[in-house]
């Protein structure tokens, strides 16, 4: 099944989130400061689809979340990959790759001659 | 920090009572905003715009929050649930855990309430199928019978063809009406691949596919067109019928078939399942029902109406009865002056289902429904006893469980789980049981059984199963939890009493009561089917039916168009069977005796004065020579000879029981009479048949007269004997064995003649009793679960007893007592609690098996031999019950039994 335009945004988010904690369990704010220095502010994306995306990731049992406190000494939520989440990042990581290699042998390509 | 974004601290607290989703999810935005505005501050922003920028970059916060509340909440949800299931499981895990540590509870709990369930789902899905579902037509609850009972003549036809006409124009009530007769005919074979074949079809009025809803699957369905011709040209297929013999061919429309040596034309194949009210249909001929012919009184159609929505059977019975008086004046041809009023002719319009049913069945079935819910109660009985005992013995373990702080519905839970186990493993059980038992039931119902095709254990039964026994095990385990409640002294002395509380003692002993109550009134009622059945088993049907086989013959009407034809083929026939090896006699009969309704005929004697009365209904039809003889049927006088067959010598035979209509006080040897109509000839009475019973044992002798095959000469008898059952006596060779004979002896004499249905007269008898026998088993099986249900629950309880009295026997002992004193002692108490039982029982039994009446034959409901019998039969097994703890009481040791 071809992935709509809205899946594959919606995918890669996910796989730039689970990204993100593969380097260890960290908040929400840490998730988006490194999607966002990780870019170099080359795309946008707002924070609240961030959290929306955490939650629902949560849900589908790829993160758990457990309450703790910031490096500041600040109540907050952390998050941290599951062994399905480690998984999905694995398998997603895979598909986008395949993914961006198709696309630039198409921006690649010149017209055959039929 | 940001007051607005900032919940209040109090709200923390309530995460005492699960977690606060909404709070959670503000605390987690409310910290990412301040972070961010931080680091944008950081680099070197004003407040307000870092906040703005902040802001920006998040998208809009109520939106997010909602979308992630809904997220949360579901996974609370779930996590709630899957907590709640995983404690269950672990309960569960437990319960069984324990009961399968205890077998000796486990397995008599779970069989005994198994045999009670599938005892009762057995019956209420034959109950269901048969009376509660609806018959398998669209509108069934609008179809209606129609038959003419007339009650001065004590007798019940059909309805007349004029009839159709007459009330389709005149009846408000009547959306359609249509007329059909059933009955079987002959698809000639084709001489290698096909054989010839009998069938069922089904003569009917063009109606009859609306009124039953019956649609054409290929071509069309019949027409009031066809109905105009005196011989039916067109024929439409069963689809069955289609798909066996014709493989389905697509191109059969126009295709001509051989019918009892007849080309119809085909001219449609019915839709899969079309039939007659309980009957299959291969064939659907057209009738000759013709609104022009003349109207005759001759009322031998079935007939089935739709009425229209909004009246009753009886509705539309009043709605007919004012047009079935004004009859004589609109078709004096039909009925003489008078006629209406003397015979007492009505229309009786009954619904289609009391009609196919019966209401003899459908009461036998709901009191078999009654006997298998007593056995029910009595499992339940049985099983709460279980319980009790059981509970007593977990005592102390539930009292230790609550001294370590168990709450009361912890236990409840406990008690809950295990019952629950219990009910829900028998239901299990009683379904694959219930499933046996309706496949034996089917294999051994009665033929003329209704609707058994329909029979199938389905999900809505199979679901009810499971609620019954949730509620049972809900119910089992809140008793049982309720009588361990304030119990806590039992702590204290449970390990020490010698004797039982007096109230531990009346519970049980109430049970056991009740079973033996139940017990006896289901015993009554198999006892009162027993002795009926045996009284109509010793009622002699006037024939001797051992030694005998029958099969049936049909003869093509189409070739065999003349009495010579018909005559001839029966001689040779009958004269070759009777040289086998052997067989002792052979011989032909119209219809055999306890076959069903064969029909009735008026007879004319010319005993003056009499004459009005002509229109006696009597059973009348041909017969071959030899007949009586080959039956075993005495005969005072003599039947007629091949000889004088031949010479159409006029004799007859009739019953004594019409002789003493025809010719009250008189021999009716030589007397004359004549059948049917002014054209006949006369006959004269050759024979008398002293007793013979026709439309069933329990009814009255036939009064009927057996013509020969062959008129007497200037007569006009009109019918041919076509289909006929051939009877030989052939004592030692068994009907099975016999048939390939008679199939080869048809075949020399006409290769077109199928032969069918081999069987033995006593097989005939025996199913002619087959619904009583049917009754009498069922109830009887009922009547045995719950009288061993019983001895189980009184063995149990008397042992019980004893167990916990070994201590005081041990000292009445030690005091001097001997063991029969004691052994009178246990004795007694289980007799006590079985005579108590037996009184209640036997009160009940005279009140409830009244409602038996109609299914009993010569035995009144309070029968005393039957209560008696039924009484001390359970006397004797409640002593063996009690033997066995007796026996243990008495030899007590006492030495040991004190120091225990």
């Amino acid at each position: 099944m071809a992935p709509t335009e809205l899946d594959l945004l919606q995918g890669t988010l996910d796989v730039l989130v689970l990204r993100a904690l593969s380097w260890g369990p960290m908040h929400g704010y840490a998730v988006a400061r490194f999607i966002r220095d990780g870019s170099g502010g080359s795309f946008r994306i707002l924070d609240g689809a961030l959290y929306t995306a955490l939650h629902r990731m949560e849900e589908r049992g790829w993160v758990a979340s457990t309450w703790g406190n910031s490096d500041k000494g600040k109540r907050a939520k952390f998050y941290q990959l599951t062994t399905a989440g480690r998984h999905a990042l694995r398998s997603e990581t895979a598909s986008w790759d395949r993914y961006v290699a198709a696309v630039s042998r198409v921006m690649r390509a010149s017209p055959t001659p039929a | 920090m940001h007051r607005d974004v900032r919940p209040a601290t109090w709200r923390r607290y309530l995460r005492f009572f699960g977690p606060d989703i909404e709070a959670d999810i503000d605390d987690e935005l409310s910290f990412h905003l301040a972070e961010r505005i931080e680091a944008l501050r950081a680099e070197g922003r004003s407040e307000a715009e870092a906040r703005a920028q902040a802001l920006e970059e998040f998208g809009d916060v109520r939106d997010v929050r909602t979308a992630l509340r809904t997220i949360d909440q579901r996974m609370e949800q779930r996590r709630v649930r899957g907590e709640w299931l995983t404690a269950m499981a672990t309960r569960l895990r437990h319960s069984v855990r324990v009961l399968v540590r205890q077998p000796h509870f486990t397995v008599p709990a779970v069989a005994t309430l198994a045999m009670g369930m599938a005892s009762a789902l057995t019956i209420f899905t034959l109950l269901d199928t048969i009376v509660l579902t609806p018959l398998p037509f669209p509108n069934a609850d609008r179809l209606v019978a129609l038959s003419s009972p007339m009650p001065k003549l004590n007798d019940t036809w059909g309805i007349a063809r004029h009839q159709l006409f007459y009330y389709t124009a005149n009846a408000r009530s009547i959306e359609e009406m249509a007329l059909y007769r059933a009955s079987e005919a002959t698809l000639t074979g084709d001489g290698n691949t096909q054989f010839a074949e009998r069938v069922p079809i089904a003569t009917v009025s063009a109606g009859i596919f609306h009124v039953l809803g019956i649609v054409p699957m290929l071509g069309r369905t019949l027409t009031a067109q066809d109905n105009l011709e005196r011989e039916p040209s067109s024929v439409v297929l069963g689809h069955a019928l289609w798909m066996r013999r014709f493989g389905g061919d697509p191109a059969i429309v126009g295709r001509t078939v051989d019918i009892d040596g007849f080309a119809l034309q085909v001219v449609g194949v019915a839709a899969p399942g079309a039939q007659l009210p309980d009957r299959p249909v291969d064939l659907w001929l057209p009738d000759y029902v013709n609104p022009a012919a003349e109207a005759q009184n001759n009322h031998v159609r079935s007939a089935v109406a739709l009425l229209r929505p909004g009246y009753t059977a009886a509705a539309a019975e009043a709605d007919l009865a004012p047009l079935v008086l004004r009859m004589e004046d609109v078709f004096p041809s039909a009925y003489p002056n008078h006629w209406i009023r003397d015979s007492g002719f009505r229309t009786a319009v009954t619904s289609l289902r009391d009609e196919v049913v019966g209401t003899t069945l459908t009461r036998a079935l709901w009191i078999l429904l009654a006997g298998v819910v007593l056995v029910l109660v009595v499992a339940l009985a049985n099983v709460s006893n279980l319980f009790l005992v059981r509970a007593d013995g977990r005592a102390r373990e539930v009292l230790v469980r609550s001294a370590l702080g168990a709450r009361r519905a912890d236990l409840l839970a406990l008690h809950l789980t295990d019952a629950l186990v219990v009910a829900l493993l028998a239901a299990c059980f009683a379904l694959t049981l219930a499933r046996a038992a309706l496949g034996v039931l089917v294999w051994m119902a009665p033929e003329g059984l209704p609707r058994l095709a329909e029979l199938r254990l389905g999900l809505p039964a199979a679901l009810s199963l499971f609620a019954t026994a949730t509620t049972i095990g809900i119910v089992l385990g809140v008793l049982t939890a309720g009588t361990m409640r304030g119990d806590h002294s039992a702590l204290r002395d449970a390990s020490r009493g010698l004797t039982l509380s007096r109230r531990q003692v009346a519970v049980r002993g109430t049970l056991v009561v009740a079973q033996v109550a139940l017990a006896v009134v289901l015993m009554a009622g198999a006892g009162l089917m027993l002795r009926s059945f045996q009284k109509l088993r010793d009622i002699s049907p006037g024939f001797a039916p051992d030694g005998v086989s029958t099969m049936d013959l049909a003869l093509p009407a189409a070739r065999f168009d003349n009495v010579g034809r018909v005559r001839d083929f029966y001689e040779q026939l009958a004269t070759a069977i009777g040289a086998l090896p052997g067989v002792t006699s052979a011989s032909v009969v119209e219809q055999l005796p306890l076959t069903g309704h064969s029909g009735c005929t008026g007879v004319i004697t010319n005993q003056p004065g009499v004459k009005g009365r002509s229109e006696q209904c009597v059973t009348t039809m041909q017969v071959a020579p030899d007949y009586f003889e080959t039956m075993g049927i005495p005969v005072r006088g003599s039947g007629t000879t091949w000889d004088d067959t031949h010479r159409g010598s006029g004799g007859v035979v009739v019953t004594r029981a019409l002789a003493e209509v025809l010719w009250p006080g008189e021999d009716p040897l030589g007397r004359t009479i004549r059948c049917c109509s002014e054209g006949d000839g006369w006959y004269h009475v050759t024979g008398v048949v002293d007793r013979l019973h026709d439309a069933g044992l329990d009814a009255p002798p036939m009064q009927g007269a057996f013509f020969p095959l062959v008129p007497v000469p200037g007569g006009d008898l009109q019918w041919l004997a076509h289909n006929v059952s051939l009877v030989v006596r052939a004592p030692a060779i068994p009907p099975a064995q016999l048939f390939p004979l008679v199939q080869r002896e048809v075949a020399r004499l006409d290769p077109q003649v199928p032969v069918t249905n081999p069987r033995g007269m006593d097989e005939v008898v025996a199913r002619s009793m087959a619904r009583q026998t049917f009754t009498l088993i069922l109830l009887a099986v009922a009547a045995s679960i719950a009288v061993l249900l019983s001895a189980i629950g009184l063995y149990a309880v008397v042992s019980y007893v004893v167990s916990h009295r070994i201590g005081e026997i041990g000292i009445r002992m030690a005091l001097g007592a001997r063991a029969s004193q004691v052994a009178r002692l246990v004795v007694l108490q289980a007799l006590a609690m079985t005579s108590v039982g037996l009184v209640l029982g036997v009160i009940g039994a005279l009140v409830t098996t009244r409602v038996l009446g109609a299914l009993l034959y010569a035995v009144r409901p309070g029968d005393p031999l039957v209560l008696s019998v039924v009484a001390a039969l359970l006397f004797v097994i409640a002593l063996a019950a009690s033997l066995a703890p007796t026996w243990r009481a008495a030899h007590v040791d006492p030495s040991r039994a004190l120091r225990t």
